[in-house]
């Protein structure tokens, strides 16, 4: 199981795109966090006490689509290049090569979120102490911000891995990844209501408090626990797929 | 031994595999062979549990997947290009080797055998065909495993990387390992392979020796030639071989050389050149598979 799992991680950590997805995140992070908040940010909501709380929340809620990229190139580089007969063959069971998979972006994605989590509200304090602002008394719910920032971050990452291992076609899997929250749930939400809070990604957004508008909201632990639910059942079809079907 | 049981594989109402069964012996080479869509490459894929179908595929009497380390058993090449374009060959292979636990010294070994160790560093995806059939066969060294199951690895090679791989794989196999190998090359194959399967349209046709499957062949003969031509040709034909005059001597069909001298023992006939001639491994082929083709052209058309 070890050695599976590092095989997993050398994959992540052997393939130009990783960095290339990485780069583009903390470019994002520079953009937003440092230019955008840390710059443009008007003195006066500066005095807010959650505004680093929201920077991080913001930080993994913009960047999480980018660890989820991470997770689909993983899985489905697997296929386009035909390597999973390899993986298969090297590894006692699929299961193992399933779990070892789930726990190598898992990893990554606790790694990933916590350096952006961090990332991002020390560009925008920089920013702030270069224009020689000062800002407010901040009130930070240490404990429920980390885990929920976690959750978050964790729930990206697997929504895209249990996407792919669906999907499996490269291209498939990063289109659905950008359109079931920006279309098809916007879509549901005119049918379903106040019920499109209970939609993954909408649920996602809600467990850290960026969900639709306020009227729709479900409280964020109960949102979490939808997340929960969906990553559950979402990685039982998968791991059921991928013990059935042809590796190819 | 791989012991291969009862395979078979169907795509919605198309059997591409369908009831097949055969061994692969330790200490030989066998070769597979059949036409274009025959089934080949999803046998090879159903005896190491890639796609799912019926039948069961064991290695010296256990499953790939009862095995601590698989790599350690079997060692595979399916497709030349099964590669990340972008991850240097030695990553490939230490990627490869992390997840059959096969320490990484081992890959500088396999890199050297199959004579990428220059190239190590180099991403794949500007490899020639004979370069990634290469990588790929080192891929398949890199556990040491007792049995090969390769698919067509001569593809792309240039003549003396086909020399190289005959010998390498007929010295693995001495080694007291086992060889599966699939390829088109048939006078490779006849070169290299001890035992060969044959299959078409999914079932199989022939599972023998080599050397049993050409001399089983209808097309194998025996030249004679004598001092008493006519009567040598009515004795042949009176004992049920059919004969043909050609060359000044006999082609007789279907009897052996000794069958022959002694008949012309019996009658007193002088024989002055007696030599067998044995179907080559394509004429075999080309006469199993005649009715088992999937995919064939039309004679006469450009």
């Amino acid at each position: 199981m070890l050695s599976s799992f590092k095989s997993e991680l050398r994959k992540i950590l052997s393939i130009r795109s990783t960095y290339i997805i990485l780069l583009f995140a903390v470019a994002m992070n520079l953009l937003f966090a440092f230019y955008v908040t840390g710059w443009h940010t008007a003195p006066e909501a500066l005095a807010d006490p959650k505004f680093l709380s929201v920077q991080v929340i913001s930080a993994i809620s913009a960047l999480g689509l980018f660890g989820g990229l991470v997770a689909i190139l993983l899985v489905t580089h697997e296929y386009r290049y035909n390597t999973i007969v390899f993986t298969l063959t090297a590894n006692k069971s699929r299961s193992q090569v399933f779990l070892s998979k789930l726990l190598t972006i898992t990893l990554f994605a606790v790694v990933f979120t916590a350096v952006f989590g961090a990332l991002s509200p020390l560009l925008s304090l920089l920013a702030i102490h270069i224009r020689g602002l000062d800002m407010g008394h901040q009130t930070i719910q240490v404990w429920h911000l980390v885990w929920h920032s976690l959750l978050a971050g964790i729930a990206y990452v697997v929504y895209a891995f249990i996407i792919a291992m669906i999907i499996r076609v490269q291209v498939g899997a990063i289109a659905a990844i950008f359109l079931i929250p920006a279309t098809i749930e916007p879509l549901l939400g005119l049918v379903l209501k106040k019920n499109v809070a209970y939609l993954p990604f909408n649920a996602l957004n809600m467990s850290l408090g960026t969900g639709p508008p306020d009227a729709m909201a479900i409280s964020d632990n109960r949102a979490a626990l939808v997340v929960v639910t969906y990553m559950v059942v979402g990685l039982l079809v998968a791991w059921v797929l991928f013990l059935r079907r042809d590796a190819n | 031994m791989i012991k291969a049981q009862n395979l078979s594989k169907k795509y919605r109402k198309k059997v591409a595999v369908d009831d097949i069964s055969f061994t692969v012996e330790t200490g030989k080479v066998t070769g597979f062979l059949g036409p274009n869509g025959a089934g080949k490459s999803t046998t090879m894929r159903l005896m190491l549990g890639l796609d799912n179908g019926g039948g069961n595929t064991t290695f010296d009497g256990k499953h790939l997947s009862e095995y601590q380390q698989p790599s350690k058993i079997v060692g595979i090449l399916l497709e030349a290009k099964a590669f990340h374009p972008t991850r240097s060959a030695r990553s490939h292979l230490k990627v490869l080797a992390d997840a059959g636990g096969v320490p990484h010294k081992r890959v500088d070994e396999v890199l050297d055998i199959v004579g990428l160790h220059d190239v190590g560093r180099k991403k794949p995806g500007k490899f020639s065909l004979g370069m990634s059939q290469r990588l790929g066969v080192a891929a398949a060294l890199l556990g040491e495993p007792k049995y090969l199951i390769l698919d067509e690895p001569a593809n792309g090679l240039d003549p003396e990387g086909i020399a190289w791989l005959r010998d390498f794989l007929k010295d693995y196999a001495d080694a007291g390992n086992a060889v599966f190998v699939s390829s088109h090359l048939l006078s490779e194959m006849a070169l290299m392979a001890d035992n060969v399967v044959v299959i078409g349209k999914g079932k199989l046709i022939a599972d023998s020796s080599m050397k049993d499957l050409v001399a089983g062949n209808g097309h194998s003969s025996v030249f004679v030639r004598s001092n008493k031509q006519k009567v040598l040709e009515t004795s042949l034909t009176k004992a049920g071989w059919t004969t043909q005059l050609s060359d000044g001597g006999i082609t007789v069909h279907g009897a052996k050389t000794d069958d022959i001298g002694k008949l012309a023992f019996k009658e007193g006939i002088t024989i002055l050149e007696l030599a067998p001639h044995m179907a080559s491994l394509e004429d075999t082929f080309l006469e199993l598979t005649a009715n088992a083709q999937e995919y064939q052209t039309q004679k006469g058309d450009k």
